[in-house]
């Protein structure tokens, strides 16, 4: 039994990281705990992905790839939040979220 | 009912592991776990590993050797198991392991009691366990590598445990430089031996399994040369010489003796330096190829023994006599193994552990480490001067060993000169502590203490009588005189301080001077020639124009060409940005929260009228 | 074995994960995320994604941590108090999570009965090194060629956006 992993464990694992990222999402006020909720998110998809890229024989290991663009997709955006968040902490001089609003 | 125990032995070894990850974790988070739940918390894993690793050596005899195996690495053909071997050796160095570790875990307990750092202490006992188990339960030659290299790692951790203190923090580096430097080595061997399989073997070969190895021996002999051969096994009888401590490699298990006493006793003496004695029985079927190998192992381990014994009876602090002692019996073991006869070595190995881990216990037991660490200091307990008789060869298990080995090198007169020349030394350096150094009633009155010491030298009392060997030979008598002579030179003459041969035998014949001056100088020399070219090169005027010059013209390519693309972009992004502004909304976590509300209701809705019409129809499947 | 692994990786992604959102120090809050997307890696690992694997720790547990840490040091980030937010928000988006997670485990405990036709709970595709490596360079170079120069070109103007406004 113990030994029997299959695709709901990682499903369940991803969906709980999923909403984790997402309360961290809302609840913080600081921006880069934002940020690295935004990345729970996305690695929880990510996972996702791969799961079904495992598991659908007929997808032909097609989950991987695009786990792969995903993960490219995630570093791009976070270089981009990190410099907006940059050139408003220039500006602002705090880094709460509330405070931001007018981009 | 003894399958079960071989079965489930992998979930045993891999419990003191979990413990350590979840001991770093707890600190990581902030939890002060109290000493008795760590304490506990590691005997146990210990308790459980001796019982379930005795339970396995019954099965062992009941239904002999049997594998337990997982991948680990699959490439085409090529597939790596990792897993538990349990065949007769290693059982019996596994019981070894969990045996001493479990009551030097109970003896540390309180001797550590009033360490700050007591969690990490714990913590790298589990991780000790758990990789000294990995290397001897290793059914082939890279999982030992694995082991090893996580045992070296642990060794480093524990002798600079407290490494606030520079000395012991430099005694952690040199020890794990210089098994580095071994390490490298057996590497280097590993590779080569899987390179000889892939080139001209089948692909079942390439893991290395020691299930067959007298075949794997048998090709690397045949399509090797002889130098070759000798090569590859002496890259990998590297490995042995540092992690057993012996001739040119022995100088880092003086300085290891800074760690803590129990940690001294489990790795420095009794487990893991007896690792490179259980490798070395791993490959004998390797070894044995090459007459010259054994032959040469004999000599290196017999010329250890002395070299090391003569060493050991000029110190002047009773741990680096011990450790110089555990580097000449392991020399007397690798000898035993290059002469064929295994049993022995193996039964030395027990035997020489248990009696030097109560040596170790018995001197923590009359002197803290937390005083000055100053000779005059020093002092002897009882339990100390039983140990020495048995480590001897006077009485216990000591004599029926020393008696085999005995008969073991009766064939060869010049081993049997050497080996009963080591005996002697061995008895006189022993017995020389015992004298010079005043005997005192025990400054801790720990009970855990004091109950392990005495345990292990019952055990060594009591098995005198299960190993059978004729009594009172040559090496009883040969050590008897060196008591007798230590006795009476010591007593008459205090030789401490005496002529320049003492000396240069207190230094290790300065072997480690002529590493740190002779060595280390002709490696800055080597060094200080390329950082010479380096300066010529860099202060050459022509070269320095030349590189000027590429440089610009790479930079005017880069302004005036790559940077166009570049600005269009920017340009185009820039107009782009400036419309989208005008879509921004204020607090957009607000937002969020409404959108996941919304789509969680809907999701529910959705769910429950889904499973409404379903129950309706009657349900499916 | 991979259950050996499983349970302990997702147990400590979920521990990490809800450390980093509830801590009050914005460096362990880094710290444990690390630990998150180290699991992740591993989870990816046990899938037998090994090159998603590799890729996983070289972004998110090497680059993403230093680009964080980078924008911790050169702002005053560090030394700001109360961190998470008060008020019915919170507990509007813990209603909403709560709603989400027990749909979707229904809707798991449903399709244990009703299975997917394309979907092959128990039996995995066969996983070797090589096979994947085939498969995903075959998938960028022919299948999605497109997205994959797309990419090169989201890249292209990330570097020089940001490089441009960083003058």
């Amino acid at each position: 039994m113990l030994s029997n992993i299959g695709i709901y464990h990682y499903l369940i694992l991803a969906l709980f990281l999923f909403l984790i990222g997402l309360c961290g999402t809302v609840i913080s006020k600081n921006v880069i705990k934002i940020l690295i909720s935004i990345e729970f998110m996305l690695t929880a998809v990510n996972i996702n992905l791969t799961t079904f890229g495992l598991y659908c024989k007929n997808l032909a290991f097609d989950g991987f790839i695009f786990a792969l663009f995903y993960i490219a997709v995630g570093a791009v955006e976070l270089a981009i939040a990190v410099y907006i968040f940059y050139a408003m902490y220039r500006q602002k001089q705090t880094s709460d979220i509330e405070e931001y609003d007018n981009v | 009912m003894s399958e079960f125990f071989a079965a489930n032995l992998v979930w045993v070894l891999l419990y003191p592991f979990w413990a350590f990850i979840l001991i770093g974790i707890g600190r990581f988070l902030g939890v002060r776990m109290s000493k008795p739940l760590l304490t506990g918390i590691t005997l146990f894993g210990s308790g459980l590993g001796l019982v379930f690793s005795l339970g396995a050596l019954v099965n062992v005899f009941i239904n002999g050797a049997s594998e337990y195996l997982c991948s680990f690495i699959k490439i085409q053909k090529f597939l790596l198991q990792l897993g538990v071997g349990v065949d007769l050796l290693s059982m019996i160095c596994l019981s070894l392991l969990f045996f001493i570790s479990f009551f030097i875990q109970l003896y540390s307990s309180s001797y550590m009691g009033s360490e700050p750092k007591y969690y990490r202490y714990f913590g790298y006992m589990n991780l000790f366990n758990f990789s000294m188990a990995l290397l001897l339960v290793s059914p082939n030659l890279f999982q030992i590598y694995i082991g090893w290299e996580l045992v070296g790692v642990v060794s480093y951790l524990l002798i600079g445990f407290k490494y606030s203190n520079p000395i012991k923090s430099i005694s952690a580096v040199k020890a794990f430089i210089i098994n580095k430097i071994g390490d490298t080595m057996l590497l280097g061997g590993v590779v080569s031996l899987i390179y000889i399989m892939y080139a001209y073997s089948t692909s079942q070969f390439v893991t290395l399994d020691f299930s067959d190895f007298n075949l794997i021996s048998s090709v690397a002999y045949a399509h090797t040369n002889n130098f070759t051969f000798i090569v590859l096994c002496m890259l990998l009888f590297a490995g042995v010489m540092t992690k057993s401590a012996q001739f040119p490699f022995h100088t880092w298990l003086q300085d290891a003796m800074s760690a803590p006493t129990p940690v001294s006793a489990l790795i420095h003496s009794a487990t893991m330096v007896a690792a490179g004695v259980f490798l070395t029985i791993r490959l004998l079927p390797l070894f044995t190829m090459s007459k010259d190998m054994l032959i040469f192992i004999v000599m290196l381990g017999m010329f250890t023994a002395l070299f090391c014994s003569l060493c050991a009876i000029c110190q002047k602090n009773i741990k680096s006599v011990l450790a110089y002692s555990t580097s000449a019996n392991l020399g007397l073991m690798l000898a035993a193994v290059g002469f064929g006869n295994v049993n022995l070595a193996v039964l030395f190995l027990i035997v020489h552990g248990l009696i030097k881990a109560a040596l170790f216990l018995s001197y923590g037991l009359s002197n803290n480490e937390y005083f000055k660490n100053n000779t005059e200091e020093q002092t002897i307990s009882p339990s100390f001067i039983i140990g020495a008789f048995a480590l001897s060869g006077l009485a216990f298990a000591g004599l029926n060993c020393k008696e085999q080995f005995f008969l073991t090198f009766k064939p060869n007169i010049f081993l049997t000169i050497e080996f009963l020349l080591v005996s002697f030394m061995c008895a006189v350096y022993i017995f020389r502590l015992c004298c010079l150094y005043p005997l005192s009633s025990n400054k801790r009155k720990n009970v855990p203490e004091q109950l392990s010491v005495w345990i292990f030298l019952t055990v060594v009392i009591v098995s005198t009588f299960m190993v059978n060997g004729s009594i009172l030979g040559a090496p009883f008598w040969i050590a008897f005189v060196g008591a007798i002579v230590a006795i009476v030179l010591t007593l008459r003459t205090k030789y401490t301080k005496s002529g320049c041969v003492s000396i240069v035998c207190e230094k290790g014949f300065y072997i480690d001077r002529f590493y740190s001056r002779v060595v280390f100088n002709l490696y800055e020399r080597f060094t200080s020639i390329f950082s010479r070219i380096d300066i010529w090169i860099s202060d050459n005027k022509l070269l320095f124009y030349i590189a000027r010059y590429f440089v610009r013209c790479a930079e005017w390519v880069e302004k005036n060409i790559f940077e166009l693309p570049v600005k269009l972009i920017v340009l185009c992004l820039r107009f782009a940005s400036k419309e989208v502004e005008h879509a921004q909304i204020r607090n957009i976590q607000t937002y969020i929260t409404y959108g996941a509300l919304i789509l969680g209701i809907i999701f529910s809705a959705i769910l429950l009228m889904y499973s409404f019409i379903i129950n309706s129809l009657g349900g499916i499947g | 074995m991979s259950a050996l692994i499983f349970y302990p990786t997702a147990l400590i992604i979920l521990v990490f994960a809800l450390i980093t959102i509830f801590s009050k120090k914005i460096v362990y809050a880094l710290l444990a995320s690390v630990m998150v997307f180290m699991g992740a890696g591993l989870i990816f690992y046990i899938l037998g994604a090994e090159y998603n694997a590799v890729i996983q720790l070289t972004i998110y547990v090497v680059a993403v941590p230093i680009l964080l840490a980078m924008a911790i040091m050169f702002t005053n980030v560090r030394n700001e108090k109360n961190q998470i937010v008060t008020g019915a928000r919170k507990y509007a988006i813990y209603i909403a999570a709560g709603l989400i997670l027990m749909s979707f485990v229904y809707l798991v405990a449903i399709a244990i009965n009703v299975t997917p036709t394309a979907i092959f709970p128990n039996q995995i595709a066969d996983v070797n090194s090589f096979r994947m490596f085939d498969a995903i360079t075959d998938g960028f170079f022919t299948s999605y060629i497109v997205a994959f120069e797309l990419f090169s070109v989201l890249l292209l103007t990330v570097v020089a956006g940001v490089s441009d406004n960083a003058k």
